[in-house]
């Protein structure tokens, strides 16, 4: 989804107007399942899905806070930015190298629905499990959404933006990675906050770092840097970053 | 009513389906039993084949369960003790410091599918409530994380028992996202299970191998 050339972005803030496009054939893949197979064999969970996306969309709070930082150095595998903060992972230097600024950034889409997930689950899972695939759809789309925003923005001033990447990634311990975010941003602000375990709270919540600069990056997928990518039935092999051009499909 | 129809709907999901034939079926003279032993147990087995087949997705899966679930209801006050379902009394949660939990409520629809009755702790729970839950009678616990910050606190969970002097009462399960076979070994579980079925299929080897020790 590429947007309209939106106003210029301050340094830093929430963005919290969003319109996430969620079909049926998203909710199914957020549950592990080939929209394609279950339409033919299932079709009740084609139905599960769009009453999901239909109870589902009125419970989201999508809201991004963001803070776009100049790059002062990359040393190795350490990322230093303005005012002090540094990011450690051989992710910067894979992935960053070309990296002018960086945009840290924390996406929510609030805790209702994963509360309404965990009312109705034990009563009827099949529902429970769909909202919830529903909701790890909807964060997706927001963090699309979000990198979307800051590439088309690049993209107007002739320059490009990376992989995002985020804390969990093979090679940026979670814990490590999350408070290295975290300590930049006003997140609380969105109403997420970090727990001592690095999980954020609300769970249907995403962080990750973004590159910015006059050079292409290396193009990937997200799913291209978890250790689960062998066996993981939730990936999206459609959606790719980085490179000349982006191109997602949802 | 035959019993492969009955079969055949569970294993498609075929939630109302069954909502009309198991009472149907004991309307004509087919016993408790023989409806869970011969139909519903057996279904949910060849459920959990074809998802470790990778021909069945989570959500079909989940139907599955529901289905037998609904046959299951109109069974149980009807099964005497000596027909009792349960396959043995398993205590599953979330370990202390993760918030996740639908992979664990996956695991504990497929145990109930195939006859264990299982309590659900919840998420983020202290060792202690796993000791007592042995104490209580509980012949195998589940200690599920999302998380390589939480994973460790299954092998503090696994001490507790040890510290408590119940470790050998009880068959102690691992699984999440981050978890190996080799991890689980590792901290002193006796069994790791990479998704739903599998902790089915592994369970119920476990307890027997505890039975016949």
């Amino acid at each position: 989804m590429v947007s309209a050339e939106p106003r210029p972005l301050a340094l830093a803030g929430i963005l919290d107007e969003w319109s996430l496009p969620i079909d049926v054939d998203a909710v199914l893949r957020g549950q592990g399942a080939d929209p394609a197979v279950v339409r033919q064999r299932r079709p009740a969970l084609v139905t599960t899905a769009q009453r999901a996306i239909d109870e589902g969309l009125p419970l989201l709070r999508p809201a991004v806070a963001y803070r776009q930082l100049p790059v002062e150095a990359l040393r190795h595998e350490q990322l230093r930015l303005a005012g002090g903060a540094v990011i450690t992972s051989p992710l910067m230097a894979q992935h960053l190298a070309p990296a002018e600024q960086v945009v840290l950034m924390v996406c929510t889409i609030g805790p209702a629905l994963e509360q309404r997930v965990s009312e109705i689950m034990r009563g009827n899972p099949s529902f429970g499990l769909a909202l919830d695939g529903f909701g790890s759809m909807a964060v997706e789309a927001l963090v699309a959404a979000a990198c979307d925003r800051f590439e088309t923005q690049a993209a107007a001033q002739g320059g490009y933006t990376s992989i995002p990447l985020s804390p969990g990634m093979i090679g940026w311990p979670v814990d490590v990675g999350q408070r290295q975010i975290f300590s930049q941003m006003p997140a609380a602000d969105i109403g997420v906050s970090l727990l001592d375990s690095a999980q954020m709270s609300p769970r249907k919540s995403s962080s990750l770092v973004l590159g910015l600069g006059p050079r292409p990056f290396s193009e990937g997928r997200a799913c291209d840097f978890c250790s689960l990518r062998e066996t993981c039935r939730y990936q999206d092999q459609h959606a790719h970053y980085g490179g000349q051009r982006r191109q997602l499909r949802l | 009513m035959e019993l492969k129809k009955i079969f055949d709907d569970v294993v498609n999901g075929e939630i109302e389906a069954i909502e009309a034939e198991v009472p149907a079926a004991l309307a004509e003279g087919v016993s408790p039993d023989v409806l869970l032993n011969q139909a519903l147990i057996p279904a949910m087995a060849e459920v959990g084949r074809l998802f470790e087949a990778k021909e069945y997705y989570i959500p079909e899966m989940l139907l599955s369960a529901q289905a037998m679930q609904t046959g299951l209801a109109f069974l149980r006050p009807l099964l005497t003790a000596s027909q009792s379902t349960s396959a043995g009394k398993a205590v599953f949660g979330t370990v202390k410091g993760d918030l996740h939990d639908i992979g664990k409520n996956l695991v504990i629809m497929m145990l109930e599918g195939a006859g264990f009755e299982v309590t659900d702790l919840g998420v983020d729970v202290h060792p202690d409530k796993f000791v007592q839950a042995v104490r209580d009678g509980a012949q195998v616990i589940g200690l599920s994380a999302m998380l390589t910050t939480t994973m460790p606190n299954m092998a503090v969970t696994i001490d507790a028992l040890k510290a408590a002097g119940v470790r050998d009462q009880v068959v102690v399960m691992v699984g999440g996202a981050p978890l190996t076979e080799a991890y689980a070994a590792e901290i002193g579980a006796d069994g790791f299970s990479a998704n739903a079925s599998a902790a089915v299929r592994r369970a119920k080897e476990l307890l027997a191998a505890r039975q016949h020790a």
